[in-house]
């Protein structure tokens, strides 16, 4: 898995969002995520991790309300 | 979960299957079962108690720390419920290096200490068999731990009735067993990937997490999956889009932390039984 390339593809999806790799997981941090309350949109993004063979797309739960959501996932 | 939606025409087949099972287990003289309060072996010994009454029915709880305090809670009001005589017994299986490095084959190891505990009391009792709540469906999944039961001799008589999980939780029902609706919930060691070591504080910040979950107000399938710093929570996906509208999402992200994790995820396509086995590469045997 190249995770620039899925950062690349999953731009539409979680724009200006970061990846970390473990294995075959997927962890995304993206600042804005109430995207991810529609079950249309997790289908998009899974399905572009998938194509990257990535077996588990979990998004993590950033803090918010602190003045700063933006990821701080470090890249693979 | 709602009512178990079975056809008349499946009903009558399960029920079918059920009369087998009964008559198997009237076959026996005394049966012990091992029983973890879920909704198989609660099944099981609701049934085993039917065929041969309370004299010739003991089940036993195998309790250590990959036992979910809850489940345990569950296992005797169960018991209490339905008038199953229970024994508790402590299992060592965190004991054993070979189960400690969490490797693919883990369950064997655990199943072989359980199975040796629960072997031993059925020798001392002078019970003649010993009985597990495999299913049907489990026959499809990676299990090594059936092969410790079969090394053991412990049989499984709902798989070989061909009794399904769907078909178990609909006959639970008719029969007004509590379980029926209740979440499948495997040892807390099922949450760590393969590798990982078990250890007691891992387990317990799981349970923790789980528990903490639950207070929420989840109700159906839950795991949290041990990632290190990461608990990567699995939901049921037919309800992912009411947890990550953002209240939700800040309540669930605060009670995870809250039991001892750095980072919190929630996994995109949301609960699969086996997970981990997935992530690992390792399929049915």
């Amino acid at each position: 898995m190249s995770v620039d390339r899925l950062v690349c593809d999953l731009t539409d999806v979680a724009p200006g969002g970061v990846v970390e790799q473990r294995g075959t997981l997927a962890v995304l941090g993206v600042s804005d995520t109430t995207a991810f309350a529609d079950t249309g949109h997790r289908a998009r993004a899974l399905a572009a991790a998938a194509a990257h063979g990535v077996t588990h797309l979990a998004l993590e739960l950033l803090d918010d309300g602190d003045g700063d959501n933006s990821p701080r996932l470090p890249r693979a | 979960m709602t009512a178990v939606a079975l056809s008349t025409e499946e009903i009558a087949f399960a029920v079918a299957k059920e009369t087998r099972l009964l008559a198997w287990l009237r076959s026996q003289s005394s049966v012990l079962v091992g029983f973890s309060g879920g909704v198989d072996s609660a099944y099981l010994a609701c049934v085993a108690l039917e065929a041969l009454g309370a004299a010739r029915v003991l089940a036993v709880i195998g309790r250590s720390a990959s036992y979910p305090e809850a489940q345990w809670a569950i296992a005797r009001d169960v018991a209490a419920q339905v008038g199953l005589p229970v024994l508790e017994a402590d299992t060592h299986e965190m004991d054993d290096a070979r189960y400690a490095a969490n490797p693919t084959d883990r369950c064997y190891f655990c199943k072989t200490e359980l199975w040796a505990v629960l072997g031993r009391i059925a020798r001392e009792r002078g019970i003649a068999t010993i009985v597990d709540g495999t299913n049907a469906d489990d026959l499809g999944d990676w299990r090594p731990g059936a092969l410790a039961a079969r090394e053991r001799g412990v049989r499984s008589p709902l798989a070989d009735a061909g009794l399904t999980k769907r078909e178990i939780r609909a006959l639970s029902a008719r029969r007004g067993i509590p379980t029926w609706a209740q979440p499948s919930s495997p040892c807390l060691s099922s949450r760590l990937p393969y590798g990982t070591p078990v250890t007691a504080e891992r387990l317990a910040q799981v349970e923790r997490a789980e528990r903490a979950l639950r207070a929420l107000g989840i109700a159906g399938d839950l795991r949290v999956r041990h990632h290190g710093e990461i608990a990567r929570v699995e939901l049921a996906a037919g309800t992912l889009d009411e947890w990550l509208a953002p209240e939700r999402m800040r309540a669930l992200r605060d009670a995870v932390r809250a039991a001892g994790f750095a980072r919190v995820a929630v996994d995109l396509r949301g609960f699969r039984s086996g997970s981990l086995n997935v992530l690992a590469g390792v399929s049915a045997a």
